[in-house]
């Protein structure tokens, strides 16, 4: 089910580039234009999803995707990642990578609360230790002023 | 003696207490790497190469070869103590290597490995040192038509190092080309694929993809399971090898050496092709084959030598002529673009400093290792038990700030996220991701180059058939995409990269 919506995202997202690829231009006064390759790109792409979607012998054999505890880890993982992009604006970086550190410590592999909060601060000086200390990289403060 | 002159300049840019340090620290990191199961260095040279960034570009470049060497050395020790291969190319060493130390012998293992890995690390980078500047004297001679030529050739070559079907691996590069071409054409000015937005003008940033495709999609991999392994790591002694463990060994490094960078300067052999069949060489040539895979020396020096070999012939296409052969290369050139480097057949020309820097430096990196590998191997097993849950969230927080680092903007982040997920689903769905990366680095320099020549041809397309370096690349990408359709768009079992490790 998976396999046949990737190789229908194939054939859209292919034929939407070759079509806006037409429609900047494929060839220009000194040879291609600024449409050629993406153009020729965008063909390919669409054409491998019809083959893939034709074709069963490339199906991915014995795929297994995770149980729900995997799945769960999984979208702590992302949901983390998510949080830090949107919340580094708001809260500054500093405090956006400690609740992400919480939160990714809590989902995968939980241990006790007190080793969560000393790893995740711990972790977060470190990081700040190298990037800013040591590599002089500025980041994002936050309403506290760090 | 052109390549002795260039050595000494080499040892020249390396050996100050700066980039020593890094080449040190590079492969300390390296190393532990490789030790470390479930992140292989293709993924750990995703999430570091931020750090590289604030970092001159010979110290950056020196710092990641440095820890993509690191790497091969240091995925012995897992194969031998826990039955789990630290990076791909060592699966095959813990057939006997686990086995071995079984056997109350993983210091023999250990060790063999380690001076098997240094033995061929040197006699790689020795032949590196002669053989590089013949292809870069060759190279000189490249215009845009012959650097189209080259561009295409190493697309065409990138269909054989695809793993799995090469279907799919078809439309991993049609896809890194349409992608790499998001952006502003800075020739004709035309937006492509931004839909108004300033964030996508600029292109995609390679480093938020690197580290989305190859770091976020392999921790996503590794948390699905949590798995608990039995550490043979009590009493490690006797890593010296004895007179038999040498009379044994000696042969199969040297064969493994000489297999391992044949196989490292084809596009798709690399490491893990190397490890495999210079296995299967030696358990072909042993009087007793039976003894494979129950703790024959043989079968861990052999491999440990191949895979540390394809290292040193895997820099060589990279190096000379801007074509990776193998996706931890690919990502070398990615870094050296991003560095502001200019990759291709004039780089040994324009940056002496800088090829011959790189080259002195795994001299230098060998015998580090040597050391990193041989008496501090107890440092190494005590970071086995340090639990995944405690390492990952460190790796992924170094990757947040990385890929925000290079750009300051935070888009980036999304643009990573986007691309760890999907490069999770494709993996599971047996996608090689490698052919996209070196389809996105080198569609915008074949692009530019194409132009090039057809500004300067008066006949058009015509001009690459009348130079002959053209010519001759052009007929060779032929007779290999003829090969390719005459084998038929099948599934490759071996070659390559398949996956990184991930337990």
């Amino acid at each position: 089910m998976i396999e046949r919506l990737v190789n229908l995202t194939w054939i859209l997202v292919g034929a939407a580039a070759a079509t806006l690829s037409w429609r900047i231009g494929l060839t220009g006064p000194y040879g291609p234009d600024s449409g050629l390759f993406p153009f020729v790109a965008g063909l390919f792409v669409a054409a491998g999803g019809v083959a893939l979607m034709l074709a069963r012998s490339h199906a991915t054999a014995d795929l297994e995707w995770p149980d729900f505890a995997g799945w769960t880890r999984i979208l702590g993982v992302i949901g983390a990642l998510a949080f830090m992009a949107l919340a580094i604006p708001y809260l500054g970086f500093a405090i956006a990578s400690l609740v992400t550190m919480i939160i990714l410590l809590r989902t995968v592999e939980p241990g006790s609360w007190l080793s969560t909060l000393v790893l995740a601060v711990v972790s977060v000086a470190a990081t700040l230790a190298l990037f800013v200390g040591l590599l002089d990289l500025q980041l994002p403060r936050g309403p506290l002023g760090f | 003696m052109e390549a002795m002159s260039g050595l000494f300049t080499g040892f020249g840019v390396i050996l100050t207490p700066e980039n020593l340090l890094l080449c040190l620290a590079g492969s300390f990191v390296g190393t532990m790497i490789g030790v470390l199961p479930g992140i292989g260095p293709l993924a750990a040279l995703a999430l570091l190469l931020p750090i590289t960034f604030s970092l001159p570009p010979i110290a950056g470049v020196v710092m990641l070869a440095a820890i993509f060497y690191g790497a091969m050395y240091g995925g012995s020790t897992t194969s031998i103590l826990l039955n789990l291969p630290g990076e791909a190319a060592s699966v095959v060493t813990c057939r006997d290597g686990y086995q071995m130390a079984k056997q109350g012998r993983a210091g023999a293992a250990l060790g063999i490995a380690a001076i098997g890995s240094f033995i061929a690390g040197t006699l790689s980078v020795v032949a590196l040192t002669f053989f590089a500047p013949i292809l870069g004297e060759w190279a000189i001679r490249f215009g845009p038509p012959e650097n189209v030529a080259l561009m295409l050739l190493g697309l065409v070559c990138t269909l054989y190092m695809i793993t799995g079907s090469a279907l799919k691996g078809l439309v991993m590069i049609a896809l890194g080309v349409l992608l790499a071409m998001v952006g502003t054409d800075v020739v004709t000015g035309n937006e492509r694929f931004t839909f108004g937005s300033i964030d996508l003008s600029g292109g995609l940033d390679l480093l938020a993809i690197v580290i989305g495709l190859f770091g976020i999609s392999e921790i996503l991999l590794n948390v699905e399971t949590i798995s608990k392994s039995t550490l043979l790591a009590d009493k490690i002694r006797g890593l010296f090898p004895t007179r038999e463990d040498w009379k044994a060994s000696l042969a199969p490094m040297l064969r493994g050496s000489g297999l391992g960078f044949l196989l490292g300067l084809v596009p798709g052999g690399g490491p893990i092709t190397a490890s495999f069949i210079s296995y299967a060489v030696e358990q072909r040539v042993a009087k007793d084959p039976s003894r494979f895979g129950k703790g024959a020396i043989e079968g861990v020096a052999g491999p440990e030598a191949a895979n540390n070999a394809a290292v040193g012939g895997s820099m060589i296409p990279v190096l000379s002529l801007g074509i990776p052969g193998t996706p931890v290369t690919a990502l070398l050139l990615g870094a050296l673009v991003i560095q502001g480097i200019q990759p291709g057949p004039l780089f040994m020309q324009q940056r002496p400093d800088l090829f011959w820097g790189i080259v002195a430096s795994m001299y230098v990196g060998n015998v580090f290792l040597l050391i990193l590998n041989l008496p501090l191997v107890g440092l190494w097993v005590q970071l086995l038990r340090v639990p995944y849950r405690v390492l990952f969230p460190i790796v992924l927080m170094l990757s947040v700030v990385g890929t925000y680092s290079a750009n300051k903007n935070l888009f980036d982040l999304w643009v990573m996220l986007a691309f760890g997920v999907s490069g999770y689903v494709l993996r599971k769905l047996q996608y090689d991701l490698a052919p996209f990366l070196i389809a996105f680095v080198l569609a915008p320099l074949l692009e530019q180059s194409l132009r090039q020549t057809l500004v300067m041809s008066p006949d058009g397309i015509m001009i690459m058939t009348q130079r002959p370096i053209a010519a001759v690349l052009i007929a060779i990408s032929f007779v290999l995409v003829a090969l390719m359709i005459r084998r038929g768009l099948t599934t490759r079992k071996t070659g390559g990269i398949p996956h990184e490790a991930h337990v």
